[in-house]
């Protein structure tokens, strides 16, 4: 087998699907370039400094041949049967055979990436790596040269979406060190609706996967973007998500993580019309010496929209969470409403979080608010239960249930929600059993 | 083996360093209701907290029998468990559990603690509704988290709620009757009055003898100086109510015979 790569090291263009799109090729050494000239983030690096990368840029990584994936049997023991499409991602290549779709509506593309890029899609050139930003994002830079397959949707005027499109991603359990570039591209034109659920799954222990996802939306165009990250301890998974909205537009991301060793997620979002609105919502339930980063931006730039980011996490063992939320209202964005949750639940004196919630407002008619706090669970409630005959466990387990539904109440309803809910039932009631007590005290960063 | 659900002897508590109860004695037999009496401020809820467990609060004298066994070596769960509730002067709001959920978790903690079997889900739901319809409470308050968003008279109904459910031998409330509206006074006194029972015992703890006209004490105590200053009859607390608790200051030998007159019933 061949001797793995270095990420920064220079990728064999003419293995990658549309090497030779005089468009593609620009896009992706421009990428590289970037990449070469800043390298991965080092340790003095702002953005970056909490993020643990470890020997990630020295580390030599491999990317599974096409061949290699499709033949693959290997993967998730996980049923995946929802009702919707089902795509399967291997190494983040979407593999046929793993993959049902549904029928689509006139006008609506659904295609691998891969596929989209031989047919020469004239919405390639047009949309793909003009809504992600790559300054100062070195991971989406990285993606943007080498990725090699992934999705495109797209959505005429008016489409709905009833079935929600389910993304597995799956990493080969069977190999060390392997890297995957997959790339995901969404269009939604004026007035159509989907519900796209991600899926990160996987059971290698050293993979690394640099996933880039653009979506753009056009005037009251509806996305949910469900987030699931499912993975073992060891997994790495860096994403970066660059949405743009138009007018009356709502984008609703919903991400529920429960680990790998590293997962860092850059969310940029730009609200470009007026009115639109941007819910960004997440929950967190790390253990061991897992590491999430959660980087978030919206930027009001017209009036009247909307911004919510609403994290929760549950933290024990020495796990580490960070947030990093940024809302800018730039001057002509009058009247947005921009909000920041950041709230914690350490279950041992082992956890740490760093938040830090921002607001940056340039205009002077808007409404604001932001609030972090990290704290044990509340000594009252727990009194409260076990004055009435909950044993402090079942107590304890509850109140982090409960600390946790507030999250799972902002869900759409779907399928999914209920899936949703059974994962973080079962990891609460699996984990969080037994925990060394804590000082009954709350830390309150800052608040509303 | 004496004939008292609860007693107290010579209890003495600090918290944070300060002594709220010095020598304080109480002792409840079954069927008994007790009203303890007194000033904002003069350790009524500090004892209510004791007996409950409630951290924070150091024991540094004294003892508390409850149905023979040394209550305040039980856990928290463990005291409910053998029958003790405590009505909160400020109940608990918690998002996220729904009041059936909590009333279910508590009622089957309890059963499962004293070796019984699971409660059939139907059967709960309908004693529960049977108990919030003569509660007069709106069966929406089921669904919501426990308390969350409650008005203070609906917090105070569910308090009750949660005493006819769960079924104690010994209830200690906590200024339930604070911060109530006549109506609402009326409605929670009559469900204080439905739970009465000759094997059931009530500590009522109040600042004001209103609630008293509607639940009958068989006993009035006046909490005073860290200790019962004075105890009488219902009639002490129109007393009180009349002259103040100042004027209520009581000679040693007054509150003695009281005591004396308890124990020897
Ligand atoms: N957690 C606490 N920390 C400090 N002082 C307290 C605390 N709880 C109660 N106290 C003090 O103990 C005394 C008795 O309070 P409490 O038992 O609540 O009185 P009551 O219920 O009769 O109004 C008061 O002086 C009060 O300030
Ligand atoms: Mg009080």
């Amino acid at each position: 087998m061949a001797e793995g790569a270095r990420l920064i090291d220079t990728p064999c263009w003419t293995d990658l699907a549309g090497a030779d799109l005089p468009w593609l090729r620009l896009h992706r050494l421009q990428a590289f370039e970037r990449l070469s000239a800043e390298g991965l983030p080092a340790r003095g690096d702002e953005a970056w400094k909490y993020t643990l990368l470890g020997d990630l840029g020295e580390r030599r990584f491999r990317v599974a041949s096409r061949a290699e994936d499709e033949g693959s049997e290997a993967g998730s023991s996980r049923p995946y049967r929802p009702q919707g499409h089902r795509i399967l991602f291997r190494d983040g290549r979407w593999i046929i055979q793993g993959s049902t779709l549904l029928p689509l509506p006139a006008g609506a593309r659904l295609v691998s990436l891969r596929e989209a890029i031989a047919q020469q899609d004239p919405l390639l050139p047009e949309m793909l790596g003009r809504i992600a930003t790559l300054e100062g994002q070195p991971f989406a830079a990285l993606n943007a040269a080498r990725f090699d397959d992934g999705l495109l949707l797209y959505l005429p005027e008016g489409c709905v979406l009833e079935q929600p499109i389910y993304c597995r991603f799956e990493t080969d359990p069977t190999e060390a060190d392997r890297v995957s570039f997959p790339r995901l591209l969404v269009v939604m034109e004026s007035g159509s609706r989907a519900q796209l659920l991600e899926e990160h799954l996987g059971a290698n222990g050293s993979a690394l996967t640099d996933l880039l996802v653009e979506i753009s939306l056009g005037e009251g165009a509806q996305l949910f973007h469900g987030r699931l990250f499912d993975s073992e301890l060891g997994d790495r998974r860096i994403s970066g998500i660059h949405v743009q909205q138009a007018r009356a537009s709502l984008y609703h991301s919903f991400a529920l993580m429960l680990g790998g060793e590293l997962c860092r997620n850059d969310l940029q979002v730009q609200l470009n019309g007026e009115e639109a609105s941007a819910l960004l919502e997440g929950l967190y339930l790390l253990d061991g010496r897992q590491h999430l980063d959660n980087h978030l931006r919206v930027d009001h730039r017209l009036p009247g929209g909307r911004s919510d980011q609403f994290y929760k996490g549950i933290l024990r063992g020495h796990a580490r969470a960070v947030f990093n939320g940024l809302a800018v209202v730039h001057p002509d964005a009058q009247h947005s409403d921009a909000r920041q949750i950041n709230r914690n639940l350490l279950l041992s004196t082992g956890a740490e979080v760093d938040t830090k919630p921002e607001l940056q407002i340039e205009a002077d008619d808007v409404k604001c608010s932001h609030g972090a706090t990290v704290g044990y669970l509340d000594q009252e409630q727990l009194f409260y239960l076990r004055s009435r005959g909950v044993e402090k466990q079942s107590a304890q387990a509850l109140l982090t249930l409960a600390f946790a539904r507030e999250s799972l109440q902002r869900l759409p309803r779907g399928e999914f929600t209920d899936a949703y809910d059974q994962i973080v039932t079962d990891a609460l009631a699996g984990r969080i059993v037994s925990r060394p007590e804590p000082s009954p005290d709350t830390r309150k960063v800052s608040d509303e | 083996m004496s004939d008292f659900l609860l007693s107290i002897r010579q209890l003495a508590v600090q918290v944070e360093g300060k002594q709220i109860l010095d020598g304080l004695d109480l002792e409840v037999r079954p069927g008994e209701v007790h009203a303890i009496m007194g000033p904002n401020g003069s350790g009524k809820s500090t004892l209510a907290h004791v007996l409950a467990g409630r951290p924070g609060y150091e024991v540094t004298g004294g003892e508390v029998r409850y149905d023979g066994q040394d209550l305040l070596a039980l856990e928290v769960e463990q005291r409910a468990a053998a029958g003790l509730f405590l009505a909160f002067q400020y109940p608990v709001e918690i998002p996220g559990v729904s009041n059936i959920q909590f009333l279910k978790t508590a009622l089957n903690s309890l059963r499962k603690q004293r070796g019984e079997p699971e409660l059939d889900a139907l059967e709960f739901l309908d004693s529960v509704k049977a108990r919030m319809a003569q509660m007069q409470m709106e069966e929406a308050l089921l669904y919501r988290g426990v308390n969350e968003g409650f008005s203070g008279g609906e917090k105070k109904s569910n308090e009750i709620l949660q005493m006819l459910v769960l079924e104690p031998r010994l209830a200690i409330l906590d200024e339930t009757d604070s911060g109530l509206d006549i109506d609402a006074l009326k409605r929670v006194a009559a469900g204080i009055n439905s739970f009465r029972r000759e094997d059931r015992s009530l500590i009522l703890v109040t600042h004001y003898q209103r609630l008293l006209d509607y639940v009958k004490p068989d006993y009035v105590h006046v909490l005073q100086q860290g200790r019962i200053g004075r105890s009488g009859g219902a009639e002490l607390a129109l007393t009180l109510e009349q002259a103040g608790y100042a004027q209520g200051a009581v000679t040693e030998t007054e509150a003695e015979a009281e005591q004396g007159r308890d124990r020897d019933g």
